[in-house]
């Protein structure tokens, strides 16, 4: 083959060792992803500090019998502190092929080990510093031996020694009643040591703990980015009295409750009472008694209502007669002009209604018209 | 008392002798009016204005038929002739007609 290859290698394995696996695999290969003849060597291994492992130089990979692409390193007996690593490895040609190109490549490593020893101190001590820290010393595991009290002058103090950086020292306060948690973070107390302090002052943070006093447990929670076991580790119980006051009422809006919220059901405006029936019903008969005064005054007054079509046979009679017919047409069309208005009020739109009223408006125009001119007419001459 | 009596009746009777046929039954017209508006506001005193636009159309019919009604009057009546030589008594009636048609279609519109 005349052309150059490229050779690729490439972690296959976990790139997190552990105490328990620090088994390092690589894979040869070129470009395509198919075989090539080489050999893996792991030249070294340096630290975040780039200081070498002294232990781990120029090692030969153990070729996979059933994958010869694969190289792999044991590094089990090598002692690796936690920590970050940048591994060099570089591929040699087995039949001294010239035509393959062979760059050393550069893989990120993390070591993961075991929490290391901690201690806790927990102390009370006054707000005034007047009297000494009354200390109870706790190694990893054990237990405050008997129930703090605390009074609001006082401050609980909680120190961790640990032999490792320690990305997160939480100390959670649980109400034991209410079984609401605080979480508190220790702040490291010297820069660039392994010593952490909290201060709970139960004048000062009563705010943090919502001014309930009350049995707490306290719970100290240990993580990091580099330790396998993070550790929960309940320290015991303290009585916290904690000094008064109001907590801030939350915003319903931002406060978290769990469970269902209220259905928000939308209320239409309730009808106001109608009256009795009856009353209703005395005051649309007494709103018809001034129609009956009319006809009875009319009549009284001897108007000529004597023509008004009373009957249907007597309607169509008039409608018929030259003499009177067109003084009908035009009570007539009126009438169904305002039969037409009470369909409208009942059904119809006012589009609707304009239409319906086209032909009754146009013959009531009509027949009015000559109506009206007719008995002008008849009185000038 | 007797007096206000008198007068009253003095006033009564010079209406019917002296009121030509057509007001009076104009006149009847009001009344007619009049009473269905009062008969409406009673009712609206005693019980409240729930459909506040049932009641108001209601109302609002019989304010602008009596007002209607009163301007047919006006201008039939002979007294007053001078004032509307170029309304005839028919053109009055019909204008009369045509406004009541145009009160009642907002009425109907308004009644809900």
């Amino acid at each position: 083959m005349c052309f150059a290859t490229p050779v690729y290698v490439g972690l296959t394995s976990s790139s997190v060792l552990s105490d328990s696996n620090k088994l390092i695999t690589v894979k040869a290969t070129d470009l395509m992803g198919r075989p090539v003849d080489v050999t893996v060597m792991l030249e070294s291994l340096t630290d975040k500090n780039g200081k070498a492992v002294s232990d781990i130089q120029f090692i030969q990979g153990v070729q996979n019998i059933a994958d010869n692409t694969r190289f792999s390193w044991d590094l089990k007996s090598k002692a690796l502190p936690k920590g970050f690593y940048k591994a060099v490895l570089s591929a040699k040609s087995t039949k001294n092929d010239k035509t393959l190109i062979l760059p050393k490549s550069t893989v990120e490593l993390k070591v993961i080990g075991k929490l290391g020893a901690v201690t806790t101190r927990v102390g009370v001590a006054d707000s005034d510093q007047q009297s000494k820290t009354q200390w109870n010393d706790l190694n990893k595991g054990q237990k405050l031996p008997k129930r703090l009290e605390l009074e609001p002058a006082q401050k609980l103090v909680v120190k961790i020694g640990a032999s490792d950086t320690l990305h997160q020292v939480f100390v959670l306060f649980r109400n034991k009643e209410t079984k609401k948690e605080i979480a508190l973070i220790a702040q490291p107390e010297t820069e660039g040591k392994t010593d952490y302090k909290l201060e709970l002052d139960l004048t000062l943070q009563a705010k943090d703990l919502g001014y309930n006093s009350g049995l707490y447990e306290v719970i100290l929670v240990l993580g990091d980015f580099l330790i396998e076991d993070s550790v929960e580790w309940n320290l015991g119980e303290v009585n916290l009295q904690v000094a008064s006051g109001k907590s801030k009422a939350v915003n319903p809006l931002y406060a978290i409750t769990y469970g269902m919220k209220p259905e928000i059901k939308h209320e239409f405006r309730k009808p106001e009472p109608r009256p009795p029936r009856v009353l209703s019903d005395a005051f649309t008969v007494l709103a018809l008694v001034p129609l009956l005064i009319l006809l009875i005054l009319w009549i009284k007054i001897g108007a000529n209502i004597k023509n008004f079509p009373v009957s249907l046979s007597a309607l169509t009679f008039h409608l018929g007669l030259a003499e009177h017919s067109i003084t009908t047409w035009v009570l007539f069309t009126i009438l169904a002009l305002f039969g037409v208005y009470g369909v409208f009020w009942l059904k119809l739109t006012m589009f609707e209604a304009f239409k319906w009223m086209t032909a009754p408006g146009l013959v009531t125009f009509i027949s009015g018209h000559r109506m009206l001119s007719q008995i002008s007419l008849s009185r000038k001459g | 008392m007797t007096s206000v009596v008198g007068v009253v009746k003095n006033l009564l009777g010079a209406y019917e002798a002296q009121t030509p046929k057509k007001l009076k039954v104009i006149d009847a017209y009001l009344a007619y009016v009049l009473l269905t508006g009062i008969v409406q506001f009673v009712y609206c005193c005693l019980v409240g204005t729930f459909p506040f636009n049932s009641f108001l159309s209601g109302f609002i019919s019989s304010v602008g038929c009596f007002i209607l009604a009163v301007c047919l009057r006006i201008q039939v009546n002979p007294e007053n002739k001078s004032l509307f030589l170029e309304i005839s008594q028919e053109r009055a009636f019909a204008d009369f007609v045509i406004a009541h048609l145009l009160l009642h279609l907002v009425v109907m519109n308004f009644i809900g």
